[in-house]
């Protein structure tokens, strides 16, 4: 019987000798994959498939609506366009941002430049990285090669370009071949960032074709145009002329034949659009490949009620609007002395009367106002609609990027709590900035006539369509749904909506004159400055225009200064929100993120009017 | 066998504004703005009417737009205004019942033995629509077979079953729709069967918590486990064991999940959908140990123990989920019945270790005792060259009792025993792949319409994780002396251990600049970490009165000090943390303990705009005025260049804050009382826990009006300006205006989080046995118990026992009071 016990003992000593062999440490990660995967031309596909996944603009939740590629916090509700909106609680790092007093640990810059630092250059250069190795092993051809390497430098420069705008010179410059991109300082030498940029969409320029089988893929004339924005930033208009020239001259694009078109889902990808921002809803949960950085920017009360309220025009852009009852020429000075009549303060049951006095008819396409048809949506409730007007002011959240009540469901996300997201496309770039920004350099250069002509092709366009149905009742109570009482949406679609709402007549006194020769360089500046005014409003654009107006000689200069502060005075007419606000220099541009700082201490630094 | 009963109840709850005294609040806010008060419910005069119904809003009855006949669910929804104020937590919340039941019973002879025991738990929680079951049974048992070999297994069996909503220390938390939602809103609109919700204009954004409980009433989380082990041991010799043993871990989690369309909610979702998760994970471990146990000279005991161990572990996750179903019976909602949004998801991992050891004791007549251990792990969590680490341990007893010299002592010093121990252990938690850099597809993070589709994208690949193949073990070194005593007949009763554990090669993400991308970085060998402590117990026990009367005491108290003394190469490097609604609460750095709270001190609040103006201004701001609060601003330069700084500047920003709280106690302790006497004993229990700091960030919604939500009575009552106060320099709060630079991390927000609480009340009666052997019965015992029964603390929250931990350590969002519970029970042995 000991035998047979010594017999076990060394059974089991054996078992215990054979459990343990290297395959037993062997733990690859599971669903997923190394580098060299992609060392082919599939690879290099999949890898710039995911670059281009950063130009949605958000990344939710490692980088939220501070990066939003629209820029509706810098470009917009820091500008006399809009106002942050909502209510003060909510975000309130914008509040900092809309009043100018933004300190560097503010959270939304630090989105942007996490956004387009972070993931987009690093993507774009690992991407790049990839494609040499794999020209290296001869898997791709040169040519190969270099059309995805203009696919990527592409994108690289479209980041670091939306990273210029937010931050001026101050980010670090970094490529594929960089040893390491921590050890790069963000001081460069006057210039150094926007030839940069160029070089990259230089790159892109010689080497992407004319046209794209695949539309969200950017084309030689997309790197020319953004290339020519980054000049027009700096002014330097002589550079950015050929660039503007060649785009015209290719005959690749005109203008739709509405404005609104530049707006909606079923003309996504349209003869205007030189490149867009894909957005597409109901693939994913909560839809997220549709632009999250717009995500809180939808209506939010009442029965239209969406997350969140934020993004709302401002007075002073809606005063813009007036117009000359003669000339249908904008008021460029008085435009601000007395506000276009608003609902603000007035419930929607208190009658409330649209103001008859003329305006350019893009006003209703860009801002949603008491009274009047808000797509199929109904009738503009005014106060029910809106979150809180004491905050964010009388008008629904930027129309521009929203969709319509027809399309909910199919073009909008059926799932997510950001219930306003949708598939319409930004239009990063378009025919009618070419137009306009070749127009800026013709007034420059005095060539009247070039100006008068490119801003007129705006204005005509304008005046081909305008928001129809004249609404016969002045109080909006919830009980009028939705074009009246006892209506139903199917009123809207057959236009028969009885007493409440004439079809037969526009919502306002729509009204919008071409331009007469200009008289002098300076009239035909102004004129082009307004019109891109009001052709682009609350697409997050403003703020950099007016930074850059504000370095032109004497005469064509719009004073960034005084302009937004005396946005700021005007508006308290409408709320509160602006009182003791003060725009300065330092302003121009946002701070570098502290936390990045304290990350590469000795390596970055802050922008010194923030120290 | 056993049963008890009782019912629970939440213990506490927020003392809020009724709708009278919200609209007086409102219009508070508005003074202390100097803004003409303007509100969609209330009107716009110098005071606030209280409207009939707040949809439509701020409406009269009357009113031809609350005309019931216009009523349509959901586009014409009509909500009466609850002029009381609807006692949110009231209607959220009931008596729970809790019944459980227990049998065990042991048996065998002189060869086998075995036990089983069966439980079932079944709690109707105090959130209505919410229950949780628990079954639980357990079988051991071993035999021997012969002299020299025994089998045995252990089993056992747990199956959870959940339904409702759980969601715990968060914003969209039952606890937080308590005091999110205003008082005006009622529960239902004038159907009384569709809710009412916050679509009212000026409703903020808060669910109606009676919905989002009902709604969720079918949510349902499932969770099986099953672990046992079974195992045979030699005895070839006398002295010698030889055992092989094998174990297992199964779970298995399954969650249905249900959106249900909440038309009444200011950000409505108005499509259904459906969602199920399920994982499993099974951890198997091989075990053999060989001990054999010897004397040399009777007096010289050695134990000595060799042994493997392998664990090996996987687990698998897949998610799925769908929208638009025909039908929201939950019955119908399947994921086969969705007709959009189809989506799913996937996951693994696994982990394996492997472990050599040994252990040699020694044993010099009780008196002298020694121990020596050695481990070495294999990880596969780590690359080949690093995988294993070698983790020695030595310890030293004293058995000073046992000297002669102490025999003078005896009469009051029954047993002293001194120890001393230096051990190293290892820590290998760093996810299970850090050695690996590698790119993941993902239709969100890698995907785009690059065609043009609206309605799908292209899915890419990105950089998902950086890897290191440079990390090893992380180790902390542990030194521990202590003591054991026993005094007065061992009455008294006396263990302390003073320790302290250093960490090196502390496994630590550090935080890397955007500029190397967003990639999850990996784990690397860099922190140092300092923890020092001790734990006391102090125990007496005693009779009286001949014998009848028993009682006894224990005290347990713990102190821990913990600080980082190293987080990577730059000194000055810190991590925020407890990033709450864009504020970060708490950091740490070398010096600090892992978190502290961090933020700006504050000194009061201004008096007037003179004190104010005179303040170097809050950034570039104009925040400094009469009722805000006055922010110190700290000594930030360093004028001399001698290292201290011994200046102020003139702006108070980011420079200014410092640490301000700590949500480390200084001691915890717990206190155990039993007494018997004839049939009855009685058990009591205090817990308690003292210097530790609560930042409670329920007080930025209802003292300083985050959002519109409810407010607290000290918002109307007791904030700067309130009609309420006779003198401002009363005031607790800063002026009622929403601000959201009072609201900014500040030692305003920090509170003492020290407590006394009564845990446990239990009496119970034991029949005498005299009468029970008729019935054939060997003991009855009934008891009543009263958990929870007070807590003692200046805590402004809910319940200072927060169950945040980690880098949201203190931070109280809205956490579920701890239950009060009344209990019966009765255990029957037969």
């Amino acid at each position: 019987m000991k035998k047979l016990s010594i017999l076990f003992a060394a059974l089991l000593v054996l078992v215990i000798i054979n459990s343990c062999s290297d395959d037993f440490f062997d733990k690859k990660p599971l669903g997923s994959t190394s580098e060299n995967v992609f060392y082919s031309a599939k690879g290099i596909d999949a890898l710039l498939i995911g670059t281009y996944a950063i130009v949605k603009g958000s990344y939710l939740w490692d980088v939220s609506w501070g990066a939003s590629i629209q820029n509706w916090t810098y470009g917009s509700a820091a500008s006399d366009d809009a106002y942050k909106g909502s209510e003060i609680t909510d975000q309130i790092p914008v509040n900092d941002i809309e009043r100018w007093s933004v300190t560097p640990s503010n959270g939304y810059p630090a989105d942007k430049w996490r956004l387009t630092l972070g993931h987009g250059v690093v993507r774009a250069n690992k991407t790049l990285k990839v494609i040499n190795a794999t020209e290296a092993e001869g898997n791709i051809t040169a040519d190969q090669a270099n059309s995805f390497r203009a696919e990527a430098r592409f994108l690289r420069g479209l980041f670091y370009f939306e990273a210029w705008l937010v931050f001026g010179d101050y980010i670090p410059l970094f490529t594929e071949d960089t040893e390491d991109p921590a050890a790069v300082s963000n001081q460069n030498d006057p210039g150094a960032v926007l030839a940069f940029i160029i070089e990259d969409f230089k790159f892109a320029w010689e080497n992407l074709p004319e046209t794209q089988a695949l539309v969200g893929k950017p084309t030689k004339y997309a790197a020319m145009g953004i290339a020519a924005r980054a000049y027009m930033q700096e002014l330097m208009y002589a550079e950015a002329k050929p660039l503007l020239e060649n785009i015209i001259l290719s005959g690749n694009y005109s203008l739709m034949p509405y404005f609104i078109d530049n707006f909606e889902i079923v003309t996504n990808n349209n003869d205007e659009s030189i490149f867009e921002i894909q957005a597409c809803v109901n693939d994913i949960n909560e839809s997220l490949n549709a632009e999250m950085g717009i995500g809180l920017n939808w209506p939010h009360g009442g029965d239209i009620g969406m997350c969140c309220g934020f993004h709302q025009p401002s007075q002073n852009l809606v005063n813009a609007y007036k117009v000359d009852p003669v000339s249908g020429l904008p008021l460029f000075t008085t435009f601000n002395n007395v506000d276009l009549a608003n609902d603000q303060g007035i419930t929607s049951d208190q009658p409330f009367v649209v103001a008859t006095d003329p305006v350019d008819p893009r006003l209703d396409f860009t801002v949603g106002r008491r009274g009047i048809p808000y797509k199929d949506w109904g009738i503009n409730r005014g106060s029910n609609w809106i979150r809180k007007q004491l905050d964010g002011g009388p008008y629904m959240p930027v129309a521009k990027p929203f969709f319509n009540k027809s399309q909910r469901y199919t073009l909008s996300t059926t799932t997510g709590w950001q219930t306003g997201i949708n598939a319409n496309n930004y239009r990063y770039l378009r025919y009618s900035h070419i137009l306009l920004w070749r127009a800026e350099i013709a007034a420059f250069e005095n060539d009247l006539i070039t100006a008068r002509n490119y801003v007129n092709q705006i204005r005509d366009r304008a005046d081909n369509k305008v928001v129809m149905g004249k609404v016969l009742i002045t109080t909006l109570p919830a009980s009028v749904y939705p074009w009246g009482p006892g209506s139903t949406d199917a009123d809207y679609m057959d236009g028969t909506t009885g007493p409440y709402v004439d079809w037969t007549q526009p919502a306002a006194n729509y009204l919008i004159g071409l331009y007469d020769p200009f008289a002098n360089k300076e009239e035909a500046m102004r004129a082009v400055q307004w019109e891109q005014r009001l052709e682009f409003a609350t697409e997050g654009r403003r703020f950099f225009d007016l930074r850059r107006w504000d370095n032109l000689p004497a005469g064509m200069r719009v004073d960034m200064v005084q302009t937004l502060n005396d946005f700021a005075q005007g508006d308290l007419r409408v709320r509160e929100f602006m009182r003791g606000a003060i725009f300065t220099e330092r302003d121009k541009y946002m701070p570098v993120p502290e936390d990045q700082i304290n990350l590469q201490p000795g390596v970055l630094v802050q922008n010194p009017d923030y120290l | 066998m056993s049963v008890r009963t009782g019912i629970t109840q939440a213990s506490t709850h927020y003392d809020l504004l009724n709708t009278a005294e919200y609209a007086e609040a409102v219009w508070l806010a508005f003074a202390n703005k100097g803004i003409p008060p303007a509100h969609a419910q209330y009107g716009t005069g110098s005071s606030p009417v209280i409207p009939d119904y707040i949809l439509p809003s701020g409406t009269m009855e009357g009113n031809p737009a609350v005309n019931p006949d216009l009523y349509k669910f959901p586009d014409y929804q009509i909500f009466k205004a609850n002029k009381e104020g609807t006692d949110w937590f009231k209607e959220m919340t009931r008596n729970g019942v809790v019944r459980e039941y227990d049998i065990s019973v042991r048996g065998g002879g002189q060869d086998a033995s075995y036990a089983f025991s069966g439980n079932y738990l079944d709690e109707d929680g105090y959130f209505i629509h919410t229950n949780f079951k628990r079954y639980t049974f357990r079988l051991n048992s071993d035999a021997k077979v012969t002299d020299w070999l025994r089998f045995g297994e252990t089993l056992q069996g747990i199956f959870i079953n959940e339904l409702g909503r759980f969601t715990d220390n968060a914003e969209d938390s039952p606890i937080s729709y308590t005091y999110r939602t205003q008082p005006i809103v009622p529960v239902y609109d004038i159907s009384g069967v569709n809710f009412a919700g916050s679509k009212a204009s000026e409703m903020g954004n808060s669910e109606n918590g009676v919905a989002s409980l009902y709604r969720a009433r079918n949510n349902n989380g499932k969770w099986t486990r099953a672990l046992g082990s079974f195992y045979a041991e030699l005895t070839p010799i006398k002295g010698l064991a030889i055992k092989s043993l094998m174990g297992y871990n199964y779970g298995q989690w399954n969650y249905r999940g249900f959106t249900i369309p909440n038309f009444e909610h200011s950000e409505p979702n108005r499509v259904n959908g459906h969602n199920v998760s399920t994982n499993n994970s099974l951890q198997w471990n091989f075990t053999n140990t060989a001990i054999y146990n010897f004397s040399v000279a009777d007096d010289h005991k050695f134990n000595v123990l060799v042994g493997t161990e392998a664990i090996e572990s996987k687990y698998e996750e897949a998610n799925a989920s769908r929208s638009q179903y025909f039908s929201e019976d939950p019955d119908y909602m399947w994921l086969n019945s969705g007709e959009i949004n189809r989506e799913n998801n996937g996951y693994g991992s696994e982990w394996s270790l492997f472990s050599l050891f040994g252990r040699l004791n020694y044993d010099y007549m009780g008196k002298y005792l020694a121990e020596a251990t050695f481990r070495r792990d294999g990880s596969s969590r780590f690359s080949e060259a690093n995988r294993y680490g070698n983790f020695p341990a030595f310890s030293l007893g004293w058995g000073v009792s046992e000297e002669s010299f102490m025999a003078g002592t005896k009469s009051w010093l029954d047993y002293l025993k001194l120890r001393l121990g230096l051990g190293f252990s290892g820590n290998d938690k760093i996810g299970d792949y850090n050695s690996y850099s590698t790119y993941a597809s993902d239709k969100y993070q890698a995907g785009y319409a690059i065609d043009g589709s609206n309605t799908s994208a292209t899915s890419g690949f990105y950089p998902a994780t950086l890897g290191n193949e440079d990390v090893t073990w992380e180790t902390t070194r542990t030194i521990d002396g202590g003591m054991d005593a026993l005094f007065l007949n061992s009455r008294l009763s006396l263990t302390l251990d003073v320790w302290r554990r250093d960490t090196k090669d502390m496994l630590y993400n550090p935080r890397i600049p955007n500029v190397l991308g967003r990639a999850a970085p990996p784990f690397i060998n860099i922190g140092e970490m300092k923890n020092t402590g001790f734990d006391l117990d102090l125990g007496y026990k005693s009779e009286a009165m001949g014998g009848k009367l028993l009682y006894s005491a224990k005290l347990t108290l713990s102190h821990y000090k913990n600080e980082i003394t190293k987080l990577s190469d730059d000194v000055n490097e810190f991590v925020p943390t407890g990033g709450l609604r864009q504020v970060n609460y708490s950091r740490f750095q070398v010096g600090t303990a892992f978190p502290e709270f961090y933020g700006y001190e504050v000194e009061g609040i201004f008096q007037t705009d003179a004190e104010a103006a005179a303040h170097p201004p809050y950034e570039d701001t104009d925040y400094n005025q009469a009722g805000h609060y006055k922010y110190k601003n700290q000594l930030t330069i360093d004028s001399d260049g001698d290292g201290v700084m011994d200046q102020a500047d003139n702006i108070i920003n980011s420079a200014d804050m410092v640490y301000i709280g700590n949500p480390h106690p200084d001691l915890t302790g717990g206190l155990n009382l039993d007494i018997a006497y004839g049939g009855f004993d009685l058990n009591v229990f205090f817990y308690g826990s003292y210097g530790n700091d609560i930042i409670n960030v329920v007080r930025r919604w209802i003292d300083y009006g985050q959002f519109n939500a409810n407010l607290s009575k000290d918002a109307l009552y007791k904030s700067w300006g309130s009609p309420y106060l006779d003198d401002n320099a009363d005031a607790t709060l800063p002026m009622l205006d929403q601000n959201d630079k009072s609201q900014i991390a500040s030692s305003a927000l920090v509170e003492d989080g020290s407590f006394l609480r009564l845990k446990n009340v239990r009496l119970g009666y034991t029949l005498p046995t005299p009468l029970l052997s008729r019935f054939q019965v060997q003991s009855v015992r009934l008891y009543a118990q009263v958990t929870n029964l007070f807590t003692l603390t200046k805590y402004s929250g809910l319940d200072p026992e927060l169950n945040s931990s980690g880098e949201y350590m203190g931070l109280d969002q809205g956490a579920w009071p701890t239950p009060r519970q009344f209990m019966f029970g009765l255990t029957i042995g037969l």
